[in-house]
């Protein structure tokens, strides 16, 4: 993009009475047409850079809104599944119990998180990945131990749950990564040359990534049959 | 290569394009003041403050690329589709397939941080799929049936990508942008030959006083206005099938990163690969940058995107991608 700018400018210098354009450079002093061409560089780069800036920065809210918005979804549908699965499973009330207790927990996090206004400190972060973990790994549960009862399999009810709920994950995990992918964006530009300069003179501050960083979490859930 | 670095990459590489793309008209202004001054001072003289045919070239050329541009998209994006027959998939369907293709529009809309776009479904056996719409409120992507039939959830996903990947870098509407300047270079050959037809009358009316010189004038005109046309058709032509091509790469590219899962955006291209048919509307061949696989006869130098052997050797060998 900049060099883009950079040429077009250097070509409307020195070619722009192709364009009739002669009266910037030739009929102003001579000796103004350098000046002219570098202050009008300086210009257009300020502004490309300062509303790339500006829009990473909403992008990056926007975007922990999402998150913020698909988990409520996920918390949402928890209470449905449990419901719609607890006439065919009878005999692991415990399971289901720990699922909805996972989720309100999860719920109370986020609901701290969001009451401080958008992405805040890297540990409050860390403990709403702790929480969704500990929820998704009793979800997986759930569905490990649906196979015990081939009358939940048979009805096509848990085909559509199992859609809904594949596609709540992913929007969860994609919302969370296009988080982290915009944050980076935003961070990159504040911290090259010479977006950096201008990123600190309107207070561009580093924003943190939603990352998972205990040991429990990455190692994959264990399904014992 | 990281897929972001890849990104930067094809993005520099299209920007170049874009620029040669801009160099050949300002080459064509050129030639076309030189020609007349040429004909008119039958001598190399060259106003170079005053080009007021250089400048009309290029005034003439934008005029009829924005005429190009705004009758191209008049009626919105999902406009191509429902020509073609595809039917809109709405959010409320009970259909199983439907539902699974409208839920993983709207995973990767989030990946991508778009609205989410209008769905539609194209009745046809081939595995395809497209993006169309210029502004953020008309965005549609377009799937096929056979596509829904034949691929996995995940493989369908990156499928999606691949055409969120057009609309987040706004392929639509470059392609649109470049397909609207090459037909002004078109319309410059065709007002070459109305010149030209129009000059056999005008070789009546002017018999009697200098007849000699204004036939020439006039022929010189026609004839390079069909040589600058035919030309810079020809160059603008393979300059935009190369941003295509590039873009295609750019789109896969963006898959990877929303998708995270190179591997099923393979396994698409394998499947496209090993089942080949050109099933797609006929009336759609106008649009058919615009596809996922574009299976119609080009010449190599035209063709819109890369054979699928490239595309998946990019993927594997980790140009688009790290391995």
């Amino acid at each position: 993009m900049y060099w883009f700018v950079i040429i077009s400018l250097f070509l409307l210098l020195f070619f722009g009475g192709f364009l009739g354009l002669s009266f910037l450079t030739h009929d102003v002093i001579p000796i103004l047409a350098l000046p002219i061409f570098f202050i009008a560089l300086a210009f257009v780069l300020f502004i490309i850079i300062f509303n790339k800036l500006v829009s990473l920065r909403n992008q990056v809210k926007n975007s922990w809104s999402q998150i913020d918005v698909q988990l409520q979804r996920r918390y949402d549908l928890i209470p449905n599944l449990v419901e719609t699965v607890k006439g065919y499973m009878k005999h692991e009330k415990e399971t289901l119990q720990n699922v909805i207790e996972a989720r309100n927990k999860a719920v109370s996090v986020k609901n701290n998180l969001s009451k401080e206004g958008g992405p805040a400190e890297g540990a409050s972060l860390d403990e709403l990945a702790k929480a969704e973990d500990f929820l998704k790994r009793n979800l997986t549960n759930i569905f490990a131990l649906a196979e015990n009862y081939p009358n939940l399999y048979a009805s096509e009810n848990i085909k559509y749950l199992q859609e809904e709920l594949t596609s709540t994950e992913n929007k969860v995990a994609f919302a969370r990564q296009a988080y982290n992918d915009n944050v980076m964006a935003y961070n990159n530009l504040q911290q090259q040359f010479p977006s950096n300069l201008i990123a600190s003179l309107f207070g561009h501050k580093p924003v943190s990534l939603f990352e998972v960083e205990y040991e429990g979490v990455r190692k994959a859930p264990k399904v014992d049959f | 290569m990281s897929f972001f670095e890849s990104q930067r990459r094809l993005k520099q590489n299209i920007g170049f394009y874009i620029f040669t793309f801009f160099c050949l008209l300002f080459v064509a202004a050129f030639l076309f003041e030189v020609v007349i001054n040429l004909s008119i001072h039958r001598s190399f003289y060259l106003n170079f403050y005053k080009p007021y045919f250089g400048i009309g070239f290029l005034l003439f050329s934008l005029v009829i690329a924005c005429y190009y541009y705004f009758s191209f998209f008049r009626f919105g994006g999902s406009f191509v589709a429902l020509s073609l027959g595809a039917k809109p998939v709405l959010p409320t369907t009970t259909n199983f397939k439907e539902r699974q293709l409208y839920n993983i529009v709207e995973e990767i809309s989030l990946a991508s941080s778009l609205p989410v776009p209008k769905v539609l479904l194209l009745d046809a056996k081939e595995i395809n799929a497209f993006a169309s719409g210029t502004k953020e409120k008309n965005y549609a992507i377009t799937v096929t049936t056979g596509s829904l039939d034949m691929l996995t959830r995940e493989e369908l996903q990156s499928v999606v990508a691949h055409e969120f990947g057009h609309l987040v870098n706004k392929d639509v509407k470059l392609n649109t942008v470049l397909a609207a300047f090459v037909m002004s270079f078109l319309f410059f050959m065709y007002l070459g030959f109305r010149v030209l037809e129009s000059s056999y009358f005008f070789s009546f009316r002017s018999r009697d006083d200098q007849e000699g010189n204004n036939l020439n004038y006039i022929y010189i005109v026609a004839f390079s206005l069909i040589l600058l046309g035919a030309v810079t058709w020809f160059f603008g032509k393979l300059l935009q099938s190369l941003v295509s091509r590039q873009k295609e790469y750019l789109a896969d590219s963006c898959a990877v990163q929303y998708t995270r899962n190179p591997l099923a955006l393979v396994s698409v291209l394998k499947k496209i690969a090993k089942n080949p048919s050109n099933d797609m509307p006929k009336k759609g061949i106008a649009y058919s940058h615009l596809y996922f696989n574009d299976n119609s006869l080009f010449s190599f130098l035209f063709r819109t995107h890369p054979p699928l052997k490239k595309r998946i050797n990019a993927i594997l060998g980790g140009k688009l991608c790290s391995k």
